[in-house]
């Protein structure tokens, strides 16, 4: 299953339950929200949003911002551009 | 293999460490989603003086004296009370088993009771044991700093131990798979602990729990279906799912992505912490005893972390 961009900006803010508003240029340095253990709960709704296939990205377990986590599932074919 | 499993008992580390404790050493730690994420608010830390072998040798003395035959002895630490001698040689003095048996250790952490029975199973089908046991004991809360949010607060420092007799009818263990990936050795490690020294690096405990996340909810549901093709099973022929408790978050996601029953999938890491290779030995001895588990019922047990590594097989109990 593909996600568009903004699914993924709408999944990331829900993931953390982040108070500011998310972009594309949001990353783990400005959510406060966005720590370690934010990414779990980032990295489990990717998951499921992508139907099991992100957790076979390892890449994904180091990215830092949301503009990385597009790249790395734009290469991965996980991206809905239409 | 025909195995039967006599006998479980267990030993937690004297020492309670609960959340609250450890937001008033870390007082900007956001305790309530440490909970949300965890699961886990009591823990169990050993003493100063009380190590992994300690923990195993009060376990093994729980167990009614039942030892008198013992001919294996196989301890599953990463705790061991020296880099040589062996842990196992040890404790068969500690436990006063008999001299004419083998010994020895598996340095395996959160799959190494899997990785234990499956040597156990494969002994006594060959006739070179009748009656083994699994020793398990870690004391993690040993290496991990007090103020490492990312570990600190998941894992807890215990001793086990199992009594597995060699038996005739339909009693089966296995068959089993097992998964390595030592790419992924990196994200669960303390440096300097052995002969490897790495100075400008520290000696902590270290986990890069999204990399461990990724390695459990690939591996995990992909062994499973593994498991049930290798025995021509469906995931409905299972009884009961035992599964290493690592936390919440990664328990909720296999239990998501298997469909798994909650009824089925059995977890106690709210009470006690993930306690590494004894999570299964003592999730299956409190299922016994709470009437839930029964003989005759097919389970599963899959352990998977630090290697990174797998195991996981199927048990007629």
């Amino acid at each position: 299953m593909k996600i568009t961009k903004a699914a993924l900006i709408t999944l990331i803010s829900d993931a953390l339950d982040a108070e500011d508003q998310i972009t594309g240029e949001s990353s783990m340095d400005s959510i406060p929200e966005w720590d370690s253990l934010g990414h779990l709960s980032v990295l489990t709704s990717l998951d499921q949003a992508t139907d099991g296939k992100a957790s076979e990205i390892s890449e994904l377990g180091e990215s830092s911002s949301v503009d990385m986590i597009f790249n790395i599932l734009k290469n991965e074919n996980l991206i809905d551009e239409s | 293999m025909k195995v039967k499993f006599e006998e479980i008992s267990y030993h937690f580390g004297s020492k309670q460490e609960n959340l609250a404790l450890l937001k008033s050493v870390n007082p900007d730690w956001d305790i309530d989603k440490i909970l949300s994420t965890t699961g886990i608010n009591n823990r169990y830390c050993s003493g100063d003086t009380e190590t992994a072998l300690d923990l195993a040798v009060e376990a093994g003395n729980k167990l009614n004296g039942q030892l008198d035959d013992i001919d294996l002895l196989i301890f599953v630490t990463q705790s061991p009370d020296y880099i040589l001698p062996t842990t196992a040689c040890i404790a068969q003095d500690r436990l006063g088993l008999s001299k004419h048996i083998a010994a020895f250790d598996i340095n395996l952490g959160c799959s190494g009771y899997v990785y234990a029975l499956s040597v156990v199973g494969s002994l006594m089908e060959t006739n070179q044991a009748s009656r083994a046991l699994i020793l398990c004991a870690d004391t993690y809360t040993k290496y991990i700093s007090i103020h490492d949010r990312t570990s600190r607060p998941l894992f807890s420092d215990a001793g086990s131990a199992t009594i597995i007799t060699k038996s005739e009818g339909n009693i089966n263990l296995g068959p089993f798979i097992y998964g390595t990936d030592g790419s992924g050795a990196d994200s669960l490690v303390v440096r300097n602990s052995a002969s490897k020294i790495e100075s400008d690096k520290t000696s902590d405990f270290y986990m890069n729990g999204a990399e461990v996340l990724l390695f459990t909810m690939s591996s995990v549901p992909r062994g499973v279906r593994q498991l049930l093709d290798k025995a021509s099973m469906s995931i409905d022929d299972v009884d009961y799912f035992l599964f290493h408790q690592a936390s919440k978050v990664v328990m909720s996601n296999i239990a998501t992505k298997l469909n798994l029953d909650d009824k089925k999938f059995l977890t106690n890491y709210q009470d006690h912490g993930n306690t590494v290779s004894c999570t299964i030995p003592i999730l299956l001895k409190q299922k016994i005893d709470a009437g839930i588990v029964k003989r005759g019922d097919k389970l599963m047990m899959f352990g998977f972390g630090v290697g990174l590594s797998y195991g996981a097989c199927l048990i007629d109990y």
